[in-house]
């Protein structure tokens, strides 16, 4: 079954009104609804939410992904915390690693933190140890969200795998991560926001399928994505890897 | 150099997260005796305060609450060295924002200011026309640092805010930050008058000092040293490439001090 490892639960331009934290859940199932119902899905955070409450606010989102992931199953979710919040960040890590949680998407760029600072460094770490794994927005252009800074930030982090999602958005992107054979080998990337699947056969020619992973970004992007990797020219062991196998090992 | 010089460009609180920075936290009397000690090295006569904007904010707005409220208390300290207050707001409050800038105006915070991208929203975020709206109502004035490729901060997004309230002054904080930034925000304040340059952190040298000046006029510039608690300074960057720059006396003058004054309703 195909495990999309990055089902984003809110629309961005749903998310960029800042919706307050506690109607999110309210707003969640009515977009899943058109997700495919064959698919095990790791339901993702929106990238912009209110944060007038601090972690309580953190909180209710993760509680909504929670309750969202629990009525499907085989479906889990991915929660957040703000790398900024310190010690009551990491013991929503804890939380989230109590509860059955599948990871942390970490979201630089909308948490105001440079993507290799350290302390982000040291909750990545942390939530490894809770049995979490961590995917980090990579949007193309941010300073924040930059390639070399995730990379960077891999390398603080040994032996953790890191997720980089959105990477593929942008042309230099794909670019980059390809001459470097994607980079560090504890670096994964979803296929979000990928545009076209002859960018997906380089990118396998150049660093593998065992480093990439299905993830749709969500709701209308789920059948898009699919199609990209449909009208790809991988053989059948690589498209496998890349729409369930690299994730299930991933999540074991 | 001259007595009446006024750094516009101060924060109060440490830099989180910029590795080699500096900084630290201790108590406001303790910081406001080394700040002060700041000042005198270098002749600068006053200087106006903003916070850090990279802070954790674990309760939400209470947090910023107590920051704005933290500074206030701090100004007062020293106000003959401390004439201008900025608070900040998180933009990513809300709309529980929206009183807050009355309260600041209120408490005579001269304005507010951010680092978008260590604040996690863009500036031109309809929460943030809601705010620079009720700032303009308050006779308040708009700090935005733009560093150079700094996406949430990038001028355009300055530009539609200032174009938007055109009798509210904005100050354009670490413009010289890059040659491509500066040319940005010059084209910028070629067309608006309320946009006023920071030269803070600059990289541009003196050369990009004297091509501001060329470009918009001495009046539109003004000086700022990008000073955190507890850090230590050896040289002003800002400072040396104005004194540097080749400009006249008067020029001079504006920049490290008459400008701020101005923009800041001092003088």
């Amino acid at each position: 079954m195909i495990i999309d490892i990055n089902t984003r639960v809110l629309r961005p331009a749903d998310e960029y009104e800042l919706i307050e934290s506690p109607s999110i859940a309210a707003r969640i199932e009515p977009g899943l609804a058109s997700v495919p119902t064959d698919m095990r899905c790791m339901l993702t955070p929106p990238v912009y939410y209110s944060l007038e409450n601090g972690i309580a606010d953190n909180r209710a989102i993760n509680d909504a992904l929670l309750t969202s992931a629990a009525k499907r199953p085989g479906w889990r979710m991915f929660g957040l915390a703000e790398p900024k919040y310190g010690d009551a960040a990491t013991a929503e890590i804890e939380r989230l690693g109590s509860l059955g949680a599948a990871g942390v998407v970490w979201s630089p760029r909308a948490q105001g933190i440079f993507g290799n600072d350290h302390s982000l460094a040291q909750l990545c770490i942390h939530a490894d140890k809770c049995g979490l794994v961590s995917m980090i927005r990579s949007a193309p252009y941010s300073v924040n969200e930059g390639l070399w800074r995730l990379w960077a930030l891999a390398k603080q982090c040994p032996g953790v795998p890191l997720v980089l999602i959105g990477a593929f958005e942008s042309w230099e992107n794909i670019q980059f991560v390809r001459e470097h054979q994607g980079g560090g080998e504890n670096l994964f990337y979803d296929l979000s926001l990928l545009s076209e699947s002859w960018d997906l056969d380089a990118l396998v020619g150049s660093l593998g399928s065992d480093r990439l992973l299905f993830g749709s970004g969500g709701l209308d992007l789920v059948e898009r994505t699919l199609d990209i990797v449909e009208r790809s020219d991988l053989a059948a062991p690589a498209r496998d890897a890349i729409l369930s196998g690299n994730a299930a090992g991933l999540l074991a | 150099m001259s007595a009446e010089m006024f750094d516009i460009h101060q924060h109060y609180g440490a830099l989180i997260g910029v590795p080699g920075s500096g900084g630290r936290v201790t108590t406001p009397q303790e910081d406001c005796a080394n700040r002060i000690e700041f000042l005198d090295s270098f002749g600068i006569d006053q200087a106006a305060l903003m916070p850090g904007h990279s802070y954790a904010a674990p309760r939400g707005f209470a947090d910023i609450r107590a920051i704005n409220d933290g500074l206030h208390v701090y100004a007062d300290l020293a106000p003959e060295r401390f004439p201008a207050v900025f608070g900040t707001l998180d933009p990513r409050h809300g709309s529980v924002n929206y009183a807050e800038v009355e309260r600041l105006a209120a408490m005579g915070f001269r304005g507010l200011s951010w680092h978008h991208r260590m604040q996690g929203l863009p500036m031109d975020h309809p929460v943030m026309f809601a705010i620079a709206e009720r700032m303009a109502a308050g006779g308040m004035v708009f700090m935005a640092h733009c560093y150079a490729q700094g996406d949430f901060e990038a001028p355009w997004r300055l530009r539609r805010l200032a174009e938007r309230f055109p009798a509210m002054p904005f100050v354009a904080l670490d413009a010289m930050t890059s040659p491509e930034n500066l040319d940005q925000l010059l084209a910028i304040a070629d067309k608006l008058d309320n946009v006023t340059i920071d030269l803070t952190s600059s990289l541009c040298g003196p050369r990009g000092v004297a091509h501001a000046v060329e470009r918009v006029g001495a009046e539109r510039l003004v000086f700022g040293s990008n000073f955190y608690s507890m850090s230590r300074v050896a040289r002003i960057s800002a400072l040396d490439v104005t004194l540097e720059a080749g400009l006249s006396e008067s020029e001079r003058a504006a920049i490290l001090g008459g400008n701020a004054r101005r923009v800041l309703g001092l003088s």
